[in-house]
């Protein structure tokens, strides 16, 4: 009886004015406020405490978040040293489309290299101002870490062409966190592309060239991509590329003079071969979604403290102003003001790194 | 509250408006997190000085008013700031 009467009192004195707490809800006093910096301050740390001794294995917390641009770009650089290939460049369009290809992907729920409404990445390259030769895109989610992730897309052959292809010199990337078919998830856009006018320096490396000669073609992506949107000049210039150091990966073809039309197909034919367009890694294969992210935990324990203050704002306002006195304190209406901007913020803050 | 608003009409308006342009800042600057913190910092300080100002111009100012709006303008800014790393 007495536990329960000292606990009526702390929370009276926490969040009812009266005599105690000078006649304002002490939860709102600048001492306590101080303290609730030190509290938030102390869960993020304890947080991304958590999740650096716990490892990426657990499945409580949505580890996706420790995959960064950086990594996946030197990871994907380091799979092309191996194969004595140049790095790629990290571009600033290309990181835009992947980001815009990663944001329509959360927006229109969909799980594909192409949108429900037909949209193909290379339009979101397009609308980001990247003029490309050839180009290509992986994709890939629910990944807990970077390596894993690589792993998966070097078993696939269609994800390790993207990544191995000689004719990339550019790359754009997106880690983008956000809720996909009910979970929060993140996902990996990955958009590779050599720019137009620009003749790649392609190694002689057999085995990859071997790889795209034999590579199914993806006719939906390939052949999708409008010949006659592209300058006579830059096709060309593709052709002659892929003519003078490829000559397998035209070679499907007959073996006659080149009139225009056959021009024509021909460029489209290298266009496709150069835009592959990779297989989906299934998640079930990957890793079991993680129940939460540490953003969502965050959000949600901020949240309940902002909520905490603004209704013993209210209560303050309401109880003060029955009782018609005056102080000399802050003004609850602009502190409610604030607390509300900041959890509109919380609430609707993206994750997701770029760079 | 209304009465309040009603009250201080000028200074309210101000604070809404560049909450409002803050918000769309903040928005606006994803997925640049560093801009999305500096715009926290700007959002708390503009906070903690409003404060100081209407306190100022009310005539109602005191050490332990600015305490106040500087607890919350920090608060705020930190929750912000934390949410973004």
């Amino acid at each position: 009886m007495e536990f329960v009467r000292t606990f009526q009192d702390i929370f009276a004195h926490l969040f009812h004015p009266r005599r105690s707490n000078n006649h304002r809800a002490r939860l709102i006093h600048p001492e306590s406020i101080f303290l609730l910096v030190l509290v938030a301050g102390g869960f993020v740390a304890l947080l991304h405490l958590f999740i650096g001794l716990s490892g990426p294995s657990k499945k409580i917390l949505g580890f996706a978040s420790s995959i960064t641009p950086k990594e996946v770009i030197a990871a994907t650089n380091d799979q092309r040293s191996k194969m004595g290939l140049p790095p790629l460049a990290l571009n600033q369009a290309l990181t835009e489309a992947a980001i815009a290809k990663g944001q329509d992907m959360f927006s229109d729920q969909y799980w594909a290299h192409t949108a429900p409404d037909g949209t193909e990445p290379w339009v979101f390259m397009r609308q980001a101002g990247y003029s490309y030769r050839v180009a290509g895109e992986n994709l890939a989610r629910d990944f807990s870490e970077t390596p894993a992730m690589m792993t998966a897309w070097m078993a696939s052959p269609t994800h390790r062409a993207n990544i191995v292809n000689p004719q990339y010199s550019e790359i754009g990337i997106a880690v983008i966190d956000g809720v996909l078919e009910g979970y929060e998830t993140t996902l990996v856009v990955q958009m590779f592309g050599a720019p137009e006018g620009r003749q790649a320096a392609v190694p002689e490396v057999p085995t990859v060239r071997t790889v795209q000669a034999t590579e199914p073609v993806n006719t939906t992506t390939g052949l999708d991509q409008p010949v006659a949107e592209k300058s006579g000049v830059e096709d060309l210039a593709a052709l002659e590329t892929n003519g003078d150091d490829e000559p397998e990966a035209t070679a499907g073809g007959e073996e006659t003079a080149a009139t225009d039309e056959e021009l024509v197909a021909s460029i489209s034919n290298v266009l496709t071969q150069g835009v592959l367009a990779s297989m989906l890694v299934p998640i079930g294969e990957i890793e079991t979604p993680p129940l939460f992210t540490p953003l969502q935990l965050t959000k949600a324990f901020f949240l309940a403290v902002i909520m905490l203050i603004i209704l013993t704002l209210i209560y303050d306002t309401f109880v003060i102003g029955n009782r018609q006195s005056t102080r000399l304190v802050g003004r609850n209406l602009a502190h409610i003001i604030l607390f509300l901007t900041v959890a509109f913020l919380v609430v609707f803050f993206k994750g997701g790194i770029v760079g | 509250m209304l009465r309040e608003f009603s009250k201080h009409k000028l200074s309210y308006s101000i604070l809404v408006v560049v909450l409002l342009l803050g918000v769309l800042a903040f928005l606006a600057a994803w997925p640049d997190r560093a801009s999305q913190r500096l715009i926290s910092v700007a959002i708390a300080m503009f906070y903690i000085l409003w404060g100081i100002i209407f306190h100022v111009n009310i005539k109602q100012i005191s050490r332990k008013v600015v305490l106040e709006y500087l607890g919350v303008g920090i608060l705020a800014g930190v929750l912000l700031v934390l949410v973004t790393l």
